[in-house]
């Protein structure tokens, strides 16, 4: 059996809070994605699971103040500690990265087509005319209509939703094996939410890449996923089968963020959040855990 | 594009009330000045009374200041900056526009000089990992903008005109030749670039700072994209922008100190011109430059915010003022 | 140098988890006298702070010890040395009386335009900032008016038409400096006039001048402490500049009119030009290492992440 796309094992991430004080984001996680696979990664915000995505890309702070331990092997190699070249290869080929906030993540001063070609690995796709061509395809590949006139504006001059699908058409220019996409929809409202991750989904089925949804909404991961980890305090607290978590959840954190999800979305099910005492209860365990 | 046309509009007009403001600042200066007003227009020349009177006459010095300031103003907004009696009678706009040429063969290498320097320095500060290379860089731009500028100019002189010999001590030409020798030029335009360029480098080291810290540096690392790439292409342009307001400050600083450096190497300019006039209270010959020199830097301003506006493509951000101010820069 | 520069210490989309206050290092921005303790330990602070103080010192009490710096007794153009620690000048002055009477004007003049500003700038923009309306339209023209143009030329024409006594000078440069500081405030006293508890307070009858004195001057001090740090350093430069090219004050020769008159001497006396210039350089140079260290000690960011 080949080594899977991605195998984390045993990640610790250490981050800088301030002159002398730092807090471990992340803590021994664990987390297999297979070829082909699409993996939800479900916490709240400061649980870790952004942290997890980015280093998995290798897009954590370049800081010497962060320290990564453990080991995170992409189809069997071996990337902790790999020189900056190696995950420069692996961003140019392999992985592509779809962030939360569709405007500070686009160079405000550069074309979206540039922003977009930029992203296909050189060599590609040939002659500049072959190249622009690609750029076209992959903006309306990613749902944009007039990808000719798109290509030729500024982040700017396009909605939110028009911008977040600028990001997915940059995530797959690139052809990649796996895309990370960190809260792709959280900055967009309801509608566009809902159309922006259609699009997401059919792209992903079409190239057949393997997917890393990051999101705190257990709903916008449930439809998407065949599998899902669930953070909490820089751990992973659960993981299983998206069916099986959905209806039998082991975890009393996963239990309750589930409870709440449903109050939300069924009627007569009284409005629900996670309760102060478990949120207590879960930072002892967090604390008690701390090597 | 209307909202285009509106902004420049409303540019233009508070231009044009900030000139308006500065003749009027002005012309109330003049009217404080103490002592007789008929000196205080035409400087320290002996006047016979004949002549006196028809100055009276000539500039309504004998009628109420705001029929006074009416007339002023619309000489200046017609070109008209009255004329030096200390010399000739000649008009002071001719005065100081046969020095203009002289001044800006100073003032704009140093703009250059100073503001690619500024540029490659800060940028180098920014990008750094050797924190002393960093250190060394904020030291070095710390320490150029404490130097009374004039005082390193003197400096120069001695060290490398008095002690070497191997650059002229002042003027612009070896003695009784026309025009302006390569020579001459060194010490002065160093002079004038070094402030200005520990000024810029500052702006730019934090600006680049800033801009390396943005979140589309993030989704250009994510493309794999060179080092190289990432600084010339993401985060240079970005960094770049507020350079170019502070660019336009800055040669209005230039111009204005060049009034110091001029005095230093007795570089015959607009600056020499008005350290000249202000000994002998040649009052229509200082204000004359001081107008042209607040016109020149209006003018300046207004095309740094058409360059903005033609720079940065987010129209928005043209409507922001995110001007970093030069005021609080240390 | 008040560039808010903004280092994101983490990708996150949010704050980690809190970690246990007892437990937890604290971070330098703990408290005010934590700051100021940060900041009086720095080498730079101690170094430069030190040397302000020495030169503030011998300004101040110097002319009690020192010769009378209009006495034309001695040798023309002595080089430093020997009896005359800092040589003579031109008409046979002891430089040294004359260097330290210097300096009790050029420090006169940057404290006094700096404690000017700020008291201008806090009132002025504090009013601007808090009540709005036209006052802070007209602090706001006032602020670009002196953004656009060089303070320099400003106090040059102003102090050349008005003559120029110290008084004058130091009148001129805090008129032409101060939008640097109200700016701050403005921007500080909008900030504030918006929340919530100042909304009730107004309501409850409290004077908005109380509000401005109990609320926006506190939270606006670290940044207005640094500007006016600042511009200590910068009314020295500028005095000096407008006494170089001979509009200082003649009764009171500052730092600025030694070099004025050194600057046809420098081939004989090279000294008279170095030791004032050099007097300035110190002293800015001070002031400005004490407004950075300032600056970083009020806004730590932490170590470049990116």
């Amino acid at each position: 059996m080949s080594a899977p796309l991605v195998a984390v094992e045993d990640l610790n991430v250490v981050l800088p809070t301030g002159h002398r004080s730092e807090v471990e984001a992340v803590r021994r996680v664990n987390l297999v994605i297979s070829d082909g696979e699409r993996v939800g990664l479900v916490g709240e915000s400061g649980s870790g699971k952004s942290v997890t995505g980015r280093a998995i890309a290798g897009l954590l702070p370049t800081s010497p103040l962060v320290r990564v331990s453990g080991s995170i092997r992409l189809s069997g190699t071996e990337m902790v500690g790999a020189p900056p070249a190696a995950w420069d290869e692996v961003r140019r080929k392999h992985v592509g990265m779809i962030f939360q906030d569709p405007l500070t993540y686009l160079n405000p001063t550069m074309r979206v087509g540039k922003q977009v070609a930029e992203s296909i690995p050189a060599g590609r796709e040939g002659d500049a005319a072959a190249r622009t061509r690609a750029v076209h395809r992959f903006l309306e590949q990613a749902g944009l209509e007039h990808p000719e006139e798109v290509a030729a504006k500024f982040p700017h001059e396009l909605s939110g939703g028009m911008r977040q699908r600028v990001l997915i058409a940059i995530a797959i220019a690139k052809l990649p094996r796996l895309i990370i996409a960190d809260e792709p929809t959280t900055a967009l409202d309801a509608t566009v939410q809902q159309r922006v991750l259609r699009t997401l989904d059919a792209t992903v089925s079409e190239l057949g890449t393997s997917l890393l949804l990051i999101s705190h909404d257990l709903a916008v991961v449930a439809g998407m996923t065949d599998r899902i980890y669930v953070m909490y305090g820089g751990r992973i607290v659960e993981e299983g089968p998206t069916e099986q978590v959905l209806t039998e959840p082991r975890h009393r954190y996963t239990q309750a963020l589930l409870r709440a999800v449903r109050s939300l979305t069924d009627d007569g099910v009284e409005l629900y959040s996670v309760p102060p005492e478990l949120r207590r209860e879960l930072a002892e365990e967090v604390a008690a855990d701390a090597p | 594009m209307k909202a285009r046309l509106w902004h420049y509009g409303s540019l233009l007009l508070s231009s044009f009330i900030l000139f308006i403001t500065v003749i009027t600042v002005l012309f109330f200066l003049l009217e404080l000045a103490p002592g007789d007003p008929v000196q205080a227009l035409v400087g320290d020349v002996p006047l016979t009374e004949e002549f006196r009177q028809q100055l009276i006459a000539a500039y309504g010095l004998d009628r109420p200041a705001w029929e006074r300031y009416l007339v002023y103003l619309g000489n200046v907004l017609t070109g008209n900056l009255g004329y030096s009696f200390a010399t000739n009678a000649e008009p002071v706009l001719d005065i100081i526009l046969s020095r203009v040429g002289t001044t800006l063969a100073l003032a704009v290498p140093a703009f250059v000089l100073s503001t690619a320097g500024g540029i490659v320095l800060g940028s180098i500060a920014a990008r750094t990992r050797r924190r002393w290379l960093d250190a060394g860089i904020s030291g070095f731009t710390v320490g150029l903008f404490s130097i009374p500028n004039f005082w390193l100019g003197m400096l120069l002189i001695i060290v490398f005109s008095i002690t070497l010999g191997w650059f002229p001590t002042g003027g612009k030409s070896p003695y009784g030749q026309p025009g302006i020798s390569l020579e001459h030029m060194v010490l002065p335009i160093i002079t004038m670039a070094t402030s200005e360029l520990a000024y810029k480098a500052r702006i730019m080291r934090s600006s680049m700072i800033e801009s390396l810290g943005q979140d589309f540096i993030d989704t250009a690392r994510s493309k794999g994209l060179s080092s190289r790439r990432l600084v010339f292409r993401h985060a240079l342009p970005n960094a770049l922008l507020p350079m170019i307001t502070v660019s336009g400050y800055s040669l209005g600083f230039i111009l204005a100190g060049s009034v110091l450096i001029e005095r230093v190497f007795g570089w015959p300019g607009m600056g020499l011109l008005l350290v000249d006039a202000i000994e002998r209270k040649n009052n229509m010959v200082v204000l004359g430059i001081t107008i042209v020199l607040t016109f020149t830097i209006i003018v300046v301003n207004i095309v740094t915010d058409v360059v903005y506006g033609i720079v940065d493509p987010r129209l928005r951000a043209r409507f922001t003022p995110n001007k970093p101010s030069p005021e609080v820069v240390g | 140098m008040t560039q808010q520069v903004s280092e994101a210490p983490f990708p996150t989309d949010a704050p980690p988890p809190k970690p246990d206050p007892a437990t937890a290092p604290q971070p330098p921005r703990g408290g005010r006298t934590a700051t100021w303790r940060a900041f009086l330990r720095r080498p730079s602070t101690v170094v430069f702070g030190s040397l302000l103080v020495v030169f503030v010192l011998v300004s101040g009490l110097g002319p009690f010890f020192v010769d009378d710096p209009m006495a034309t007794s001695y040798p023309k153009l002595l080089p430093p040395g020997g009896e005359h620690l800092l040589g003579t000048d031109m008409l046979g002055r002891d430089y040294l009386a004359r260097v330290v009477h210097g300096g009790r004007i050029s420090l006169a003049v940057g404290f006094s335009v700096a404690l000017l500003c700020m008291t201008l700038g806090v009132v002025i923009g504090g009013i601007a900032g808090f009540f709005g309306g036209w006052v802070d339209t007209v602090m706001v023209k006032i602020a670009e008016f002196f953004q656009v143009l060089p303070g320099l030329v400003l106090a040059l024409v102003a102090a050349a038409l008005l003559g120029s006594n110290v008084g004058i000078i130091i009148a001129i440069l805090a008129i032409t400096m101060w939008p640097a500081v109200g700016r701050i405030v403005r921007a500080e006293a909008m900030r504030i006039s918006k929340l919530g508890y100042v909304e009730s307070q107004r309501a409850a009858g409290f004077h908005g001048m109380r509000i401005l004195w109990s609320d926006v001057i506190p939270n606006a001090m670290p940044p207005v402490l640094v500007a006016t740090t600042m511009t200590v350093g910068r009314a020295i430069l500028i005095e000096s500049g407008l006494s170089y090219i001979g509009i200082g004050d003649p009764s009171n020769p500052s730092w600025g009119s030694l070099l004025n008159a050194a600057q046809s001497y420098m081939r004989e006396g090279w000294w008279l030009a170095l030791v004032p210039g050099g007097c300035i350089f110190l002293v800015v140079l001070a002031v400005n290492l004490l407004g950075d260290g300032l600056n970083d000690a009020l806004n730590p960011t932490i170590g470049r992440v990116k």
